[in-house]
């Protein structure tokens, strides 16, 4: 709960900031690009990375981070409010286009979501980061060696042992339990806990009043408390990567974007954005800082 | 219309969880508010005998109802844990002070020439509480049960925040999936558990008042 | 044997800085009506209430029928006395036979035994019957108050103690409630402490007046002997007794009356509780210096005199 606060504090500062610049500095020599993104860590500190490098390569930038669900964001890239945000493949294919996956290759579906976005709204996929941040089951390490639980399927064996806990709509959405079940069998837990918060789920997982939690593949909880995520083996969940998309003619317009902001793509594996969210997350770094860092560390930008 | 059938169908579907769900919340209200007259009727009672000590507690508990429901809850969490005994504990703390205040209230106004004579009439100090300071008591009393019974009911659905279950689940469910019909499935039942707890104490106040002057 | 014995009596309040009764002794016979008349604060209300307990003497005993109130359970001498408060201090949540047979329950009669009692105990006190079913609010000041000398005497008990029970009611009805207590009082012989501050009240109902000063007794007489040679300027003040009308109207013709001589003379008569003012009155109206008194029947029973009513103005 309370780290949502000073996010919520710094969505604010960073508006103000990103108007005060702009009426002060004026349109940089190359324009002006308007960066979004979603209201959660991983999105915040992407929204970072593009907005640095693109400053540092001439751009003006304006930041809208944190402006909230795919819907939103969505509709405001294609009325042009804003020019890049980052979004994940799958939840481009489910949830905007809405469409069935061809295949569950990560490669497959990246290729088909990248189309029909094309086809759709004219909107341009640039290269994908390696890392999956898709629904994922986790455990303490202490259970996962216990019980040699790994995958899924084990899980579906000894569920009756443990207790769940899962946010609210996991209880029912298709790619929820319900899914899990048609495709792994009945799986009933011993108790089955909403919990709202994802902060309270982790806390629950940790003091032992639940045994298995609802995660997302690069929540920094995992790499900060040490937990296990329980491998998909049956391949409910599609893959989620990400990528920073924009308008095709906002990318003609302004070639050298896909240049700037491809290199990043394949610096961010599974445990390296863990890492980052988890300096957010559990060490209460600013997500400027927490981009910034990374990025000098990387190369891709001159310590000042 | 369409929500309510929607809610209808969702209820069908699921019916063993929304009797579960209302069993939870039932138990948490029940529970919460069985303890808090269990604890602040004779509180008040005594306190009212006690008036240089009564101002402080009575301040005391009064304050409890400036910190919001939600807060208790989660206040209570590092002490108590992500289970039911941490809602149990809040939404007894919030059935408190309408409970206490209330019943200290009415026995402070039951009138001492009415106590007197009583006593006076040689009624021991049973029979004073039960014949007379009770029955006058009741009503006040009761009113201050109504409102806990409403506010526990209500505040029960926040139980779900951490973890306890109760009608409130249905609500995030529908709040986190954007759906009216789910979030009805919580939302009508707590409305009319509170409505149906308001006509239920008032006949229990009716029949108790006429029990008791008998 | 006397009903009430009190042996230097103190009440120390905690806080106060004189006792509110300060070594009071005294005893009331069967069948008495003792008035404690004072000013307020005198501590009427105290001496009262320590005869059933309600207070603790702070030293000091008190008998009732030759038991120090102490050797028997408080409840149980309670319920042996009856008690008028200052307020009714009827039960606003019971009717007025529940009311009525507080007593009785509490000393578990039979509804049969105590049923039939709450009806006497109306028709007694001048009330209807029909009042049994409602409750103390649909009921005048008066009648509530009426209640509540039926109430104290449901158990039928030896002992009343009635504080000021005719306080807040106006002089009519006032007057046919006293009337009605002297009556009940007579009939039953019931041993009565009657607290009051008015003075008029204590000489029409006494058949003693224990006088009160800041916890002391500065006189215990009969009225006419407090009337007649009050003890001290206080006593004398209190009852007013330097005016010569107001002392006429204090005394009762059977206070002063002669024993019957056999002879009527047809003119006016006089009743036995009627006021020497109202003595004097006649007299002056009808021309004659002596008159007869007669009872309910018309019966002669005494005569009164012009010197009589002189003898009691100047007897001071
Ligand atoms: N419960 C009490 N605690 C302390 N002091 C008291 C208490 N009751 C009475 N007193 C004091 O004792 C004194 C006598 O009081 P009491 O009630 O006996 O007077 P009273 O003669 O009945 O007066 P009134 O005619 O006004 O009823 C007063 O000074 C009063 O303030
Ligand atoms: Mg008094």
């Amino acid at each position: 709960m309370k780290k949502l606060i000073p996010l919520l504090l710094l969505t604010a500062m960073l508006t103000l900031l990103a108007a005060c610049g702009n009426a002060e500095t004026g349109d940089g020599e190359k324009g002006t690009l308007t960066i979004g993104s979603k209201n959660f860590a991983e999105q915040f500190i992407l929204g970072e990375m593009y907005a640095q490098l693109l400053e540092a390569n001439g751009y003006t930038v304006e930041r809208q981070l944190g402006l909230g669900s795919t819907d939103i964001l969505q509709t405001a890239l294609v009325e042009g409010e804003i020019d890049i945000y980052p979004e994940y493949t799958s939840t481009g294919l489910l949830t905007v286009l809405k469409e069935e996956a061809v295949s569950s290759d990560r490669d497959a579906i990246y290729q088909q979501v990248k189309d029909g976005y094309a086809e759709r709204f004219q909107i341009t996929w640039l290269d994908p980061a390696p890392f999956n941040n898709t629904q994922a089951l986790a455990v303490t390490r202490e259970t996962s060696e216990a019980r040699g639980l790994t995958t899924i399927s084990q899980l579906a064996v000894q569920s009756a042992d443990l207790r769940i806990g899962a946010a609210p709509e996991f209880f029912e959405r298709e790619d929820g339990l319900p899914g899990l079940r048609a495709l792994y069998g009945e799986m009933p837990f011993a108790d089955e806990k909403q919990l709202d918060s994802g902060a309270i789920r982790y806390e629950a997982l940790l003091n032992g009043d639940i045994d298995v939690v609802t995660a997302y593949g690069t929540d920094g909880q995992i790499g900060g408390y040490d937990l296990v995520v329980l491998e998909d083996d049956k391949a409910l969940w599609p893959p989620y990567q990400v990528a920073p998309i924009l308008l095709q003619s906002t990318l003609d317009d302004h070639a050298d974007i896909a240049e700037i902001l491809n290199p990043i793509a394949p610096l961010l594996d599974d445990r390296t954005m863990a890492e980052l969210n988890w300096q957010v997350d559990g060490e209460n770094i600013e997500p400027d800082e927490v981009a910034r860092t990374f990025l000098i560390e990387k190369g891709l930008l001159e310590s000042e | 219309m369409d929500a309510l059938r929607q809610m209808w169908r969702y209820v069908g579907d699921n019916q063993a969880f929304f009797v579960e769900s209302l069993r939870i919340h039932l138990q948490l209200s029940g529970v919460a508010l069985g303890i808090a007259i269990l604890l602040c009727v004779p509180l008040g009672i005594w306190l009212a005998r006690r008036l240089t000590l009564a101002t402080p507690v009575i301040n005391l508990v009064s304050a409890l109802r400036v910190i919001p429901s939600l807060a208790i809850l989660f206040l209570a969490i590092p002490y108590l844990g992500l289970n039911r005994t941490a809602a149990f504990v809040a939404l007894t703390l919030l059935a408190l002070p309408p409970v206490l205040i209330n019943s200290y209230a009415a026995f402070r106004g039951v009138p001492a020439a009415v106590k007197e004579a009583a006593r006076g009439m040689g009624m021991n100090t049973w029979q004073l509480l039960w014949q007379i300071e009770l029955p006058l008591a009741l009503p006040v009393v009761m009113t201050g049960i109504r409102t806990a019974a409403v506010e526990v009911i209500s505040s029960a659905a926040l139980a779900t925040f951490i973890g306890a279950g109760g009608l409130g689940d249905f609500i995030a469910r529908g709040f986190r999936l954007s759906s009216t019909p789910i979030m009805l499935v919580g939302a009508i039942p707590i409305a009319l558990l509170a409505l149906s707890s308001e006509l239920l104490l008032g006949g229990l106040q009716r029949r108790l008042s006429a029990h008791l002057v008998r | 044997m006397s009903v009430i014995v009190a042996d230097k009596v103190v009440k120390q309040y905690a806080n106060a800085e004189r006792p509110a009764v300060d070594g009071i002794s005294f005893t009331a016979e069967e069948g008495e009506l003792i008035v404690l008349l004072g000013p307020s604060g005198c501590g009427k209300t105290t001496l009262l209430k320590m005869v059933n307990r309600l207070y603790e003497p702070t030293s000091g005993q008190i008998f009732v029928d030759g038991t120090e109130i102490h050797d028997i359970p408080a409840t149980e001498l309670r319920r042996r006395i009856g008690y008028v408060i200052q307020a009714t201090g009827l039960f606003p949540h019971m009717t007025i036979a529940e009311n009525i047979a507080t007593v009785p329950k509490l000393l578990k009669w039979e509804r049969s035994r105590w049923s039939p009692r709450v009806d006497e105990l109306l028709t007694l006190m001048h009330l209807p019957t029909e009042y049994r079913d409602r409750y103390p609010v649909q009921l005048s000041g008066g009648e509530q108050q009426r209640v509540g000398i039926a109430r104290a005497l449901a158990a039928d008990p030896k002992i009343l103690l009635m504080d000021e029970p005719f306080g807040a009611i106006d002089a009519i009805t006032r007057a046919a409630l006293q009337k009605e207590l002297r009556d009940v009082q007579q009939r039953l012989k019931k041993t009565i402490l009657f607290v009051t501050h008015d003075v008029e009240e204590a000489l029409l109902l006494a058949d003693r007046i224990m006088v009160l000063r800041a916890g002391r007794v500065e006189q215990f007489a009969p009225p006419l002997e407090i009337v007649l040679s009050p003890a001290n300027d206080f006593v004398a003040q209190l009852i007013g007794a330097d005016d010569l009308f107001r002392r006429l109207s204090l005394l009762r013709v059977d206070q002063v009356q002669g024993p019957y001589d056999g002879t009527t003379n047809g003119g006016p008569t006089l009743r036995p509780s009627d006021s020497l003012r109202h003595a004097l009155s006649t007299m002056l109206s009808s021309d004659r210096q002596t008159l007869s008194v007669v009872d309910e029947q018309g019966q002669p029973i005494g005569v009164v005199s012009y010197d009589q009513l002189r003898t009691a103005t100047q007897n001071a």
